[in-house]
């Protein structure tokens, strides 16, 4: 839709596909043509390179936009597109195979100077037990062909690195079609910031600004905003040269994010995310750019007429409305989607893929809208997310909105003093709150379901007990 | 049980709404649908916010602002749950579904025995794999499920007999 929404703009004419319970998307039913993948499972949808080329023939488009996930950054695909005469909307495949093999972007970007933290190529089972001593704990096993936080999982201590070596390698087979891992340090208490950047045919590099995503859980972000709160100006133009020489290195092209963790006076390259992030609304908002538009510009190889550095106007904040329930540790949630209510106002945008009556499977990626606010000093973008985040529900399944609404309240992260542990201060947080309106609005629940029938009609009343999971609210 | 907070709750029709007593204090409560089928408009004396609600088997849970609040609606005059007298010492624990999802992998065959904490069954759902562990230590009597099958959430999973 996201993509939809810029062809449209440029004048181009927008071709989707889909996979069959997405036959009623936002993107299909606005997109000029559409065409049905043959199945529901990412096998056979969006990750079937030939059916989408094929496609590809049939509607004689001219170029692939790959969005983000599945094949956005799959060098075969990209090199299948070039051969079949289409132009692939992303960096060039030999890029693509570069950056996909994360420990070797690791080991390129150590050579240009970038600082990483320590790590391991892929690793095999029997080899996993030396190498982690090597790089020592806590470390991430992270999936090599691995992106958007995806085949990442935390071992603490040696005892658990055989267990989740096995769902991590589970996770990356069926994710990414590629088992292999490698071991990276982690650095629980830093933030993650990342760094935008444009690259053009004719070697000219902008690294258009930061965003920091440090709010995550599973290492998937949950909330990214930009500028960053709080960095210091020598650290974040220390970032934008770092992923500038980075991108150079590596002879990037097209629009990409290096990923860097801060610690105190000290950054750590992580990797680079070559496509379009998810996150990319909050740096289109400051600096009044369309991503993918310019993204279609540099695939028709046009030089980027952009002047670094950017003064960012204003901040943005984006708020992830996933299908997960964050009272039930963020555990996805499935059903279908009732009615809906987005919001609005001024500096709200939202990007959504819901609409009422769509189904919510287990095949997809949890993500439904995203809420991203603008306001002239952070304190104004956060106020208008509050209010946005008021008026937004989505009927029928459990979203992130809840988490959102505690995170946007709470003092550190208003003060923009969080790291990536801040949502274990949601699991942790002591439940504050009157239960007297919870239990005014069940009465009147089970009063218009009809449930008082349930008593003898001449006392009709009921007694009410919490349930024992919830202990924490007693303390109102 | 420590945690529990009881409220007897008294609900009476009246015009515009209902008049709601809590432990003896009269409120009047309207409760107008918003988005369906979980998101309502709770007007309290006057002053009106959203909430959600939604029915997990017995129970409601119901969210205002961040905060979810679980609770039970049970009729004044009691009624004696049955099938709890006469239980055995040995009892059955059922393994569920946290999620719908895929069923990857079966780590355990019936009658092995396990540790708390082992892993019985690996699921995934939305790309993201989960280990489903067993609450308590115990022989597995049934596996309810095998590889490749796909699950409710709530769905038993295995039945352990602990000792």
């Amino acid at each position: 839709m996201r993509i939809v929404r810029s062809c449209h703009e440029l004048g181009f004419r927008a071709v989707a596909v889909y996979s069959p319970v997405d036959r009623r998307a936002r993107h299909v039913i606005l997109s000029d043509e559409a065409y049905a993948l043959p199945g529901d499972e990412p096998a056979a949808s969006y990750l079937n390179s030939a059916a989408l080329l094929e496609i590809a023939r049939r509607a004689r488009v001219n170029a692939v936009h790959p969005g983000y996930g599945f094949l956005s950054e799959n060098p075969a695909f990209a090199a299948a597109c070039q051969e079949s005469g289409v132009t692939f909307v992303g960096p060039p495949s030999s890029v693509l195979a570069e950056c996909g093999d994360k420990a070797r972007t690791r080991e390129r970007l150590v050579q240009a100077g970038v600082p990483v933290l320590p790590g391991t190529n892929a690793v095999s089972d029997e080899d996993a037990r030396a190498a982690a001593a090597r790089v020592g704990f806590p470390l991430l096993i992270k999936a090599s062909g691995g992106g958007g936080g995806k085949g990442i999982h935390l071992v603490r201590s040696a005892g658990e690195l055989p267990s989740t070596l096995r769902l991590a390698r589970g996770e990356a087979r069926t994710a990414f079609g590629d088992d292999r891992v490698y071991l990276e340090r982690w650095l629980p208490d830093a933030r993650h910031i990342e760094v935008q950047i444009l690259a053009d045919t004719h070697g000219r590099i902008a690294a258009v600004g930061e965003r920091d995503c440090s709010v995550q859980r599973r290492h998937q972000k949950l909330i990214e905003e930009t500028p960053a709160p709080g960095l210091a100006p020598s650290m974040q133009r220390r970032l934008l040269q770092a992923a500038e020489t980075g991108a150079r290195k590596l002879g990037y092209v097209n629009a990409g994010t290096f990923e860097f963790l801060v610690q105190g006076d000290e950054y750590y390259f992580l990797e680079v995310n070559a496509r379009l992030q998810v996150e990319h609304p909050v740096t289109e908002l400051v600096t009044g750019m369309d991503l993918v538009v310019q993204q279609f510009r540099i695939a028709r190889r046009e030089a980027l007429s952009i002047e670094v550095p950017i003064s960012p106007r204003g901040h943005a904040i984006e708020c992830r409305i996933s299908a997960e329930d964050p009272h039930e540790g963020f555990l996805p949630s499935t059903g279908t989607v009732g009615g809906l209510a987005e919001p609005g106002g001024p500096g709200i945008r939202v990007d959504s893929a819901l609409s009422p009556g769509m189904e919510v499977t287990r095949h997809y990626d949890p993500l439904l809208a995203k809420v991203i606010a603008w306001g002239t000093t952070r304190g104004e973008a956060l106020a208008r997310m509050r209010q946005a985040l008021l008026e937004t529900a989505v009927g029928g399944i459990a979203t992130t909105v809840p988490f959102h609404l505690w995170a946007l309240n709470d003092p550190a992260f208003v003060a923009g003093n969080h790291d990536t542990r801040f949502v274990r201060g949601w699991n942790e947080r002591e439940p504050r709150g009157d239960l007297i309106p919870a239990v005014l609005a069940a009465a009147a629940f089970e009063q218009a379901e009809g449930r008082r029938l349930r008593f003898p009609p001449d006392t009709r009343n009921g007694g009410w007990r919490r349930a024992a999971k919830d202990e924490s609210v007693d303390r109102f | 049980m420590s945690g529990h907070d009881r409220f007897a709750v008294q609900v009476r029709e009246a015009p515009g709404g209902l008049e709601v007593s809590i432990d003896g204090r009269v409120h009047r409560v309207e409760l107008l649908r918003w988005v369906e089928p979980t998101h309502f408009v709770l007007a309290i004396d006057g002053a009106s916010r959203p909430v959600e609600i939604v029915r997990a088997g017995d129970e409601l849970r119901v969210r205002l602002g961040y905060e979810q609040y679980r609770l039970q609606v049970t009729p004044r005059i009691s009624i004696p749950r049955r099938g709890t007298a006469g239980r055995s010492s040995s009892a059955d624990v059922r393994i569920v579904a946290p999620m719908p999802g895929l069923i990857v992998a079966v780590q355990v065959g019936p009658g092995s025995h396990v540790e708390q904490g082992a892993v019985v069954v690996i699921m995934e759902a939305m790309k993201m794999q989960m280990e489903i562990r067993t609450p308590r230590s115990g022989h597995i009597s049934v596996i309810s499920v095998k590889p490749g099958e796909e699950v409710a959430k709530g769905q038993i999973l295995a039945t352990l007999k602990t000792q």
